[in-house]
């Protein structure tokens, strides 16, 4: 199958393959300007612990360099660049403009500005030299990349020998009861949230679905591995709900 | 760190309760800007505070606009505090209790001086009740309350010092659990006059043996 035949998901829904990035980029440019007050809603506040855990377990130390890959809004690259410190550097790197815009001005609100840079990249094709970062971070964006492989391949060239990647990400819940709970939670609140905050369910249907399609713990843990990450591990976190992968690169 | 501890999956309960601690704290500063100011000056430092029953290490960074706590870090902390939690209370929010009251002392290494520095500070925290509570219960009911907390506080912080002094002095005098002040002293005057005669006595010792080196070998021709 050549290259204008391939499709991928969008949710529940097959699209060509190169469309997906489009469709990703208008679903953030909808939400952009209310993604925090949304994160905290649909959340119920949890994801800024579940971003505390991986800043944690990142072992960022003064002096460092951080990529804070689909950092859309700068939750953690505010606290990366107080970590890193005045001889650290901390990359905000999205591929959308809007969510880049918002959390630029957080970095700058922040008092973050003099060791962090903001770059739109393509995460499947990063423009950086090789072995570049003490460690890469992607919250919540691996999902909505076409090519995750391409993706995993390009961090961990990127990477530092000894340097490590962090992917928190929506997983799948381990309890069954949970699992159903949680469905019902998503499906059926999140886009009526979303109608009321940001006038836009389709996003919030969208990230339900997004969700479901993404690789379970041990399937990500197997592409972290081909890709050719060490002690590849993760974490379960709420449950399953969301996990947290994290692999070296030697 | 150990690999071994930095594999530990971070639990979302002592996860939430540092963040807590975390916002109480910074709570507090933005609520007494002076001390928040002075705190500042120390931004980028960090401080390892490790109990050791139960063991629990907290990460305190220093930060522009308050502090950031976490369960572990890789950075070498700028100063290391260890010590079981009474003793601990007693460095760091200057209880008055007798030494080795419950446990033992209190490990500092890194930088004193900035440890001090901290300890003033949380002697000094003077948290504007009043102005935290002002948007909830209007400014005449807020002034009340502050006033209020302020004598619950400073009636608290008097009776854990009283508790802590009472307390040692029936561990020592009352039940001779523990050695009082002036026993300890002795006793550490004791092993010290032993050091100093085990010193002299190993110098007495190498200034023999040197004497007889030449003698048992003698002069080969």
């Amino acid at each position: 199958m050549n290259d204008d035949n391939k499709v991928t998901h969008f949710g529940y829904q097959q699209v060509p393959w190169q469309e997906k990035q489009q469709k990703v980029a208008g679903v953030f440019r909808s939400v952009a300007g209310k993604y925090d007050v949304m994160n905290d809603l649909i959340s119920m506040g949890s994801h800024r612990l579940l971003k505390r855990m991986t800043i944690e377990l990142a072992g960022v130390r003064p002096g460092h360099k951080v990529l804070d890959l689909a950092g859309g809004t700068g939750d953690l690259a505010i606290k990366f660049s107080r970590l890193v410190g005045e001889n650290g550097q901390v990359v905000l790197a999205d591929i959308n403009d809007a969510m880049l815009a918002v959390g630029r001005d957080r970095l700058f609100d922040a008092g973050c500005s003099h060791n962090t840079q903001v770059t739109q990249v393509n995460g499947e094709c990063l423009p950086f030299e090789d072995n570049s970062f003490h460690c890469v971070t992607i919250a919540f964006g691996l999902r909505n990349i076409t090519d995750k492989d391409a993706a995993l391949r390009s961090m961990l060239r990127v990477l530092k020998p000894g340097g490590r990647l962090l992917v928190l990400e929506f997983s799948t819940p381990v309890n069954k009861h949970l699992a159903k709970a949680y469905d019902a939670y998503s499906f059926a609140v999140w886009p009526k949230l979303g109608k009321l905050i940001v006038n836009d369910a389709d996003s919030y249907q969208y990230l339900a679905e997004s969700i479901r399609m993404h690789p379970d713990q041990d399937t990500l843990k197997g592409m972290m591995d081909n890709a050719g990450f060490a002690r590849s591990e993760y974490f379960n976190m709420l449950g399953g709900i969301v996990a947290l992968h994290r692999g070296f690169k030697f | 760190m150990s690999l071994k501890d930095q594999s530990r999956s971070p639990g979302l309960i002592s996860t939430t309760a540092l963040a807590t601690v975390e916002r109480a704290i910074n709570t507090a500063l933005r609520s007494d800007p002076a001390t928040a100011e002075r705190l500042a000056v120390h931004a980028g430092r960090l401080v390892a505070i490790e109990v050791t029953l139960p063991p629990l290490a907290v990460f305190a960074l220093i930060v522009e606009d308050g502090v950031e706590l976490y369960h572990r870090s890789d950075a070498q902390a700028d100063v290391s505090v260890s010590g079981n939690p009474v003793d601990l209370a007693a460095v760091l929010l200057d209880w008055r209790t007798r030494p080795g009251l419950i446990g033992g002392p209190v490990a500092i290494n890194g930088n004193r001086e900035l440890l001090q520095d901290l300890q003033e500070l949380a002697r000094e925290l003077q948290i504007d009740w009043g102005a935290l509570l002002e948007p909830i219960t209007g400014s005449e009911l807020a002034q009340q309350l502050d006033s209020g907390a302020r004598r619950l506080f400073g009636w608290a912080r008097q009776a854990a010092s009283r508790l802590g002094e009472q307390l040692g002095d029936y561990m020592a005098n009352e039940s001779g659990l523990t050695p009082s002040r002036r026993d300890v002293y002795e006793f550490g005057q004791d092993v010290d006059e032993l050091r100093m005669d085990v010193d002299r006595l190993e110098a007495r010792i190498r200034q023999l043996r040197n004497r007889m080196t030449p003698t048992e070998e003698g002069p080969r021709h």
